[in-house]
């Protein structure tokens, strides 16, 4: 652990970039972080590593100055103490830069327009008009040195992913005075999972950059779950787990294997072993889905079987294209080649409505815009797209039926508060989820699609809908379930199908299913081919 | 310590027993202020009647001058309550005002030409229903924005009008097709009875069936819906279509009643049937696009304009009332939604 005090300066050796003391962050009395202390060295490019809600994206956002910590922390910015909660006009002007995962770029301006966004267009004369050939020649300064060969007129829509990535990152890296090369020591960027969309052989020009960047004296925090990436270019490791600080370290000689078991910790793998249910089906039944060779916009030939009363999990990384399977079996998007199935008989849906009708039903991923209709109440949100139950003669809405049902499915579900006239939007996220999850399960379907359907959950609703998939599951429904948090796919998942940029790469099978091994499987590839670790 | 000792102070009045009359004025302000939220509309149109009843004592509260809005309002009220059915669906049809004239001149044209008037009915509705048809293709399935493509398709209508009238006034020479508004039921004309027929039968469908529940959630929130199995494109596309009709139905009784059709007929219709859906939305089920709401909102802007022009005031103060009322009653609307998922979110 670093000494408590703030950073003594040894003249010689200079400050941290960043240090932070004792931050804690709790939300609605769940512990997010919890009295994290580490330095961030200068100079240096340190990892940021965690399982999805270790806290990383909180530590992010308090940086940011989009969460305001817990009393009780403090922070030192090269030395100098900074007052938290930080503003994020102020964390700007710190020095801190940020690159979030969806680069936040605006399509349909150019790459100079999109510059002077977040800084300033550059003017002249008395009515301040736009002084084109100065912010080109600033934007072409900077794009030169993060290795971008495009003209700043060029229009983000125009450039390929890593390209944009690229873009995003030389955005947040240049400096108002326009002599990046002097910003960049002092200045810290912050890249969450950068590389996590990208695909592998395009990886490696961003390290690149970022390479090139330390070398320049820049400052780097890197958020990632590709612990490749992380042994190629990482000096410092810092690992989150459960809301506290469990490494802080150089990273040495560490392995792969070394890194993972950081991240998960022991004890939790075998919790999540513990938890295993004796497996149920193996595939091996009359598979109630059956996909084969499935094409998409991500998906490269992707197959699955899915038989009555198993679970199978389909793992994966942002962008392996988990959504898009779960999205084409749910019938909202169309696959531009392969087959399905539904009982042996094929089947093509061309609208969640046809699926519904074939007995497939989804919890789809993003439950704000999808999953609840958010101005109507609970018990409209129950019986959308099942409203023909509540029906007599010439199309009358039976209300009393209609509440009845919805009565039975908040006590079923254990929905709080259980007031069906309640609006949805009044729930909390879990809440509101144990209604999507109701909703579609009520249908009595033959299988069931959940796509990340406890993600932004608190922890007893997550055990809840657990429990929830597993009841479903042993009264025979078919159940595949997506998530990128491979500790409830290892309690949860009879097999478990992983993904890696549209194609399958493995499926792992009972006792196989480990968090460790999951994630091992899920980022081991995503290396490029000459950073892979001879096995 | 302090500051909890404080804060027993502070609230120490709120929850001592209070006198009845305290009570009283506490549930009559809770009255008000909901009344006032849900019924604002409504209470407003109370007051402007009885405010012009005491201006003009003589001229506005007759029963001749109550018969006579009742009648004029009966067709704008059936465009308006045509426009709530895509608006409760999430979309705006601007094309319903030309469907409207488009009818009227179709109906004229068609009964001048010997049709009978059943057959006239028939054919006019159809052909609004076929525009509501355009108005969903380009929509549902090309993803026109409907702002602009039934923008167009009003456009086209227009075109059409002068071409049908040679831009010039056409008049009804069909005896039996007048005679489909000349009845009276119960001393009153007949529209206001079709208009409040329709009402009733678009409040059924509209609170009482699926159907306006999956074309409210359509609004609402469409993917979700969709999501869930509602086919929300087939819900839209009825909304579109039954609009195309109502407003023809609007169309063929204009021109029935009016006996003439000037060619630029439709486009001065759409701009009301708005306003009083909007204030509608603020009213009897707040919030809501909603049929009872909309029927306020109608004749809200009707005995405005009426009184105003009882008491002598020139078009253009009819125009600014019409103006005013519009906008106050969208920006009352919003506040309303606004006030609303706050709460909810808290």
């Amino acid at each position: 652990m670093p000494a408590d005090d703030p950073p003594a300066d040894a003249a010689h050796r200079p400050a941290p970039a960043l240090s932070l003391r004792h931050i804690s962050k709790s939300f609605a009395g769940q512990r997010a972080l919890a009295d994290v202390s580490f330095d961030v060295p200068p100079g240096e490019i340190t990892a940021l590593l965690g399982m999805n809600g270790s806290g990383k994206s909180t530590l992010i956002k308090i940086l940011a100055g989009v969460y305001e910590p817990d009393p009780g922390g403090t922070l030192h910015i090269a030395g100098e103490p900074v007052a938290l909660p930080l503003r994020p006009a102020q964390a700007h002007v710190r020095g801190l830069r940020f690159l979030h995962q969806d680069v936040g770029l605006v399509e349909a301006l150019s790459i100079a327009d999109n510059f002077a966004l977040v800084d300033r267009f550059r003017t002249r004369g008395p009515l301040r008009a736009i002084d084109r050939r100065a912010q080109h020649e600033h934007v072409a300064r900077v794009l030169a040195f993060f290795g971008v060969d495009r003209d700043p007129g060029t229009l983000i829509s125009a450039l390929d992913p890593t390209t944009r990535t690229m873009v995003g990152a030389a955005r947040a890296f240049q400096d108002q005075d326009g002599s990046t090369e002097e910003s960049f020591r002092r200045n810290v960027l912050v890249l969450d999972e950068p590389t996590a969309s990208l695909p592998a052989e395009e990886v490696d020009r961003v390290l690149r950059t970022l390479e090139r960047l330390r070398a320049a004296g820049g400052t780097v925090i890197y958020v990632s779950h590709r612990t490749n990436e992380v042994r190629r270019i990482a000096d410092h490791l810092v690992v989150l787990r459960d809301g506290r600080l469990v490494a802080d370290q150089k990273l040495g000689g560490l392995s792969s294997t070394g890194i993972v078991s950081l991240i998960i910790g022991q004890r939790f793998a075998q919790e999540a072993n513990g938890e295993r249910p004796p497996s149920r089906g193996s595939g091996a039944g009359d598979a109630v889905l059956a996909a084969e060779d499935l094409v998409g916009r991500r998906l490269t030939g992707v197959g699955l079987r899915l038989a009555a009363g198993e679970i199978l999990g389909i793992a994966g990384l942002v962008g392996c294209g988990r959504s898009e399977l779960v999205r084409i079996l749910a019938g909202s998007e169309q696959p531009s080649d392969g087959r399905m199935t539904v009982d042996g008989l094929p089947y093509a849906p061309s609208s969640p409505a046809d699926a519904v009708a074939r007995g497939v039903s989804c919890v789809p991923q993003n439950r704000h815009s999808d999953g609840c209709v958010l101005p109507m109440t609970v018990r409209e949100n129950l019986s959308l797209g099942r409203l023909r139950t509540f029906v007599t003669g010439p199309g009358l809405l039976l209300g009393d039926a209609e509440n009845a049902d919805a009565v039975r499915l908040i006590a079923d579900y254990s929905v709080r508060p259980a007031d069906p006239t309640r609006p949805i939007a009044t729930l909390s996220g879990g809440n509101q989820q144990k209604v999507v999850v109701a909703r579609a399960a009520s249908r009595r379907g033959r299988v069931l699609l959940l796509d990340e359907p406890t993600q932004g959950v608190d922890a007893l609703a997550k055990q809840e809908i657990a429990t929830t998939i597993r009841s479903l599951a042993s009264d025979g429904t078919a159940v595949l379930l997506a998530s990128s948090d491979f500790q409830e796919l290892a309690a949860l998942c009879d097999r478990v199908l992983v993904l890696d940029r549209g194609a399958q790469v493995a499926l792992v099978e009972g006792d196989d299913i480990t968090e460790e091994k999951l994630t091992l499987l899920s980022t081991r590839a995503q290396a490029p081919a000459h950073l892979k670790e001879p096995a | 310590m302090t500051t909890s000792a404080m804060e027993a102070t502070t609230e120490q009045p709120a929850q001592t027993p209070t006198s009845p009359r305290d009570a009283a004025r506490r549930t009559w302000r809770k009255v008000a202020g909901s009344a006032m939220s849900g019924y604002g509309a409504l209470i407003f149109l109370i007051l402007i009647a009885a405010t012009f009843s005491v201006a003009a004592p003589t001229t506005f509260p007759t029963w001749d001058n109550a018969k006579a809005v009742l009648a004029d309002q009966s067709i704008p009220g059936i465009l308006a309550l045509a426009a709530i059915l895509p608006l409760a669906a999430g979309e705006f049809d601007l094309s319903l005002g030309g469907v409207l004239g488009f009818s009227a001149i179709f109906a004229t044209w068609a009964s001048n030409g010997g049709l009978p008037w059943p057959l006239v009915a028939l054919l006019t509705l159809l052909l609004g229903a076929c525009i509501g048809g355009l108005n969903a293709f380009l929509v549902v399935k090309v993803r026109v924005n409907a702002f602009i493509a039934t923008l167009g398709v009003s456009t086209l209508l227009a075109g059409g009008n002068l071409y049908l009238t040679n831009s010039s006034l056409l008049t009804l020479d069909s005896h039996s097709f007048a005679q489909l508004t000349i009845t009276r039921v119960g001393g009153m004309q007949v529209v206001l009875a079709y208009f409040l027929a329709l009402a009733v039968v678009l409040w059924f469908a509209m609170e009482r069936t699926p159907f306006g529940r999956y074309l409210r959630a359509t609004g609402m929130g469409r993917d979700a819906a969709r999501l869930s199995g509602v086919r929300t494109g087939r819900f839209l596309t009825t909304a579109f279509v039954a609009a195309g009709a109502l407003a023809a139905l609007a169309g063929l009784l204009q021109a029935s009643r009016s006996g003439s059709v000037p060619p630029g007929i439709g486009p001065d219709f759409l701009l009301p049937a708005y306003a009083a859906a909007f204030l509608g939305a603020t009213t009897i089920k707040a919030g809501y696009f909603n049929v009872w709401g909309t029927v306020v909102g109608v004749f809200l802007l009707a005995v405005g304009s009426n009184g105003l022009t009882l008491l002598g005031a020139q078009t253009w103060v009819t125009n600014l009332f019409n103006g005013a009322a519009l906008i106050v009653a969208v920006a009352a609307s919003v506040l309303l939604t606004r006030s609303r998922t706050a709460r909810a979110s808290t």
